[in-house]
C-alpha cells in the first residue's frame, strides 16, 4: 500500500510507514483481528484436547497417582507403628504398647507374636525391645515344636520317618539354647517364659526319649562335633522307633 | 510433526501401561496398610473363616491325626475360639496336646525328673476337663478314647 504522508510502498500488515513513521491504520485493524482470531482458534482447540479421551484418561491417572502418593505418605506418617494407641519409647528409644505387656505379662507368647506381627508386619522386630522379639521368636519355635511332637509318633506313620525325628530335635536344641537368631542370649523378662518351655522339652527328651544327661550334655553343647550331634541322633531314633513297635 | 497435531497424539502406550500399574501398585499397598492398622487396633478383627469346606480337616479328624489338624489351624490362622465351623478342631486338638503333654510328663516322672509329675497331673486333669465339659458333642468319642489311652 502507499504511505498517505510520504507515498512510499510498504506491506498492509506493517503497523507503521518504514520512511517517515507515519501510523499504518489498516495494519493495526488487521493485527487485532488476526489477534481475536487466534485467540479463538487457541480456545476450540484447548475444548477440543479436553474432550480427547485418551488425553483425558492419561490427565486422570496421573492426578490419581499424585493422590495415591500423597495419601500413602499421610497415611504412613500419621498411622505408622509408634502412633498405635498408648504405645511409648523406653529408655533405649524402643516402641513397647500395653497391649505388647500384657500378653507377655500373662505368658499368651503366641499371640503377642501374632501381634507383633501385625504392627510389625516385617517381622524384624527392630523398634521393640529386644526381649520382645524374642519372645515373639521363642514362641514362633516352641509353637513348631508342639507341632512336631505331636506328629512325631501320632497316626501319620509318614512322621516317624528320622528326617521328621530330626526336625523335633533340632527345635528342642534351639529352644534350650536360646538360638534365635539376632536375638539370642540371656534376657530376665523372658525366663518364666523359658523355664516353661524348658521344662517340656526336657520331659520329652529325658522321659519319653530316655535320654541320659551325657547324651543330653552332647545334645545341647553347641561345641560338640556334628558327627558326634548326628551319631546320637540316629541312636536315639532307633532306640525310640524300637520302643514304640 | 506440528506442534498441534502432537497435543492429539495418543500418550506414549508404554508409559502409560507403566503408570497404570504404579497406580495398582499404590491402591495395593494402601489397602494393605490400611488393614494392618485395622488389625493393630481391632482385637476382634478376625481371619474370614472358610465357611464352606472342611472336608481336609474332616479327613485328618476322622483318620485322629490331631497333630495334622493342628497344623493346619495354624497355617489357615484359624482363630481359636468355639465357632461353629472350625471350634470342634481346636477342642480336639487342645485335648491332644493335654493328651501328649501328660504322657511326656509321666514318662519324665518315672526317670525322676524334678515335677514332673506334679506336670503330668496338671495336664490329665486339663484334659479330663475338656472331657467332662465338651462344648462339641461330635468330639466326645474321640475325648473317650484319649482319656481311656492315659
Amino acid at each position: 500500500m502507499k504511505c498517505k504522508n510520504c507515498g512510499a510502498d510498504y506491506k498492509l500488515r506493517q503497523l507503521r510507514c518504514p520512511y517517515c513513521e507515519t501510523e499504518n491504520l489498516l495494519g493495526r485493524m488487521w493485527l487485532i483481528k488476526r489477534t481475536d482470531t487466534i485467540k479463538k482458534v487457541e480456545e476450540e482447540q484447548r475444548a477440543a484436547k479436553k474432550k480427547f479421551v485418551p488425553y483425558v484418561v492419561s490427565k486422570t491417572v496421573n492426578r490419581l497417582i499424585l493422590f495415591m502418593v500423597v495419601i500413602l505418605i499421610a497415611f504412613i506418617m500419621i498411622f505408622e507403628m509408634h502412633m498405635v494407641p498408648g504405645s511409648k519409647k523406653d529408655a533405649d528409644g524402643k516402641i513397647i504398647t500395653p497391649k505388647m505387656i500384657s500378653l507377655h505379662e500373662e505368658g499368651e507368647y503366641y499371640k503377642l507374636r501374632e501381634y507383633l506381627d501385625s504392627i510389625d508386619g516385617g517381622g524384624l522386630y527392630t523398634e521393640i525391645p529386644e526381649y520382645m522379639a524374642q519372645s515373639a521368636l521363642l514362641a514362633y519355635d516352641y509353637n513348631e515344636f508342639i507341632e512336631y511332637r505331636l506328629n512325631y509318633l501320632g497316626e501319620d506313620r509318614s512322621k516317624w520317618e528320622e528326617d521328621y525325628f530330626k526336625m523335633v530335635i533340632d527345635k528342642c536344641v534351639d529352644i534350650h539354647n536360646l538360638e534365635v537368631g539376632v536375638y539370642s542370649g540371656y534376657h530376665e523378662e523372658n525366663q518364666k517364659q523359658y523355664d516353661e518351655y524348658n521344662e517340656y522339652i526336657m520331659a520329652f527328651l529325658k522321659g519319653t526319649l530316655s535320654l541320659t544327661d551325657e547324651e543330653l550334655n552332647v545334645l545341647m553343647d553347641e561345641d560338640a562335633s556334628y558327627s558326634e550331634q548326628k551319631e546320637l541322633i540316629h541312636k536315639i531314633f532307633e532306640r525310640s522307633a524300637a520302643a514304640n513297635e | 510433526m506440528s506442534d498441534d497435531k502432537k497435543k492429539y497424539r495418543f500418550p506414549n502406550p508404554v508409559g502409560f501401561a507403566f503408570r497404570v500399574f504404579f497406580l495398582v501398585f499404590l491402591v495395593f499397598i494402601f489397602v494393605t496398610l490400611v488393614q494392618d492398622y485395622i488389625k493393630s487396633t481391632n482385637s476382634k478383627f478376625k481371619k474370614k473363616e472358610y465357611a464352606e469346606d472342611t472336608s481336609f480337616y474332616d479327613s485328618s479328624y476322622y483318620e485322629r491325626r490331631f497333630g495334622v489338624v493342628r497344623t493346619y489351624l495354624y497355617l489357615d490362622e484359624i482363630p481359636d475360639d468355639e465357632s461353629k465351623v472350625f471350634g470342634k478342631y481346636w477342642e480336639i486338638v487342645h485335648a491332644y496336646e493335654h493328651y501328649i503333654a501328660a504322657k511326656d510328663f509321666s514318662a519324665a516322672a518315672k526317670v525322676g525328673v524334678e515335677n514332673a509329675r506334679a506336670r503330668a497331673e496338671e495336664e490329665k486333669d486339663a484334659l479330663l476337663e475338656i472331657y467332662n465339659n465338651p462344648k462339641f458333642e461330635e468330639n466326645k468319642v474321640m475325648l473317650q478314647e484319649l482319656v481311656d489311652k492315659l
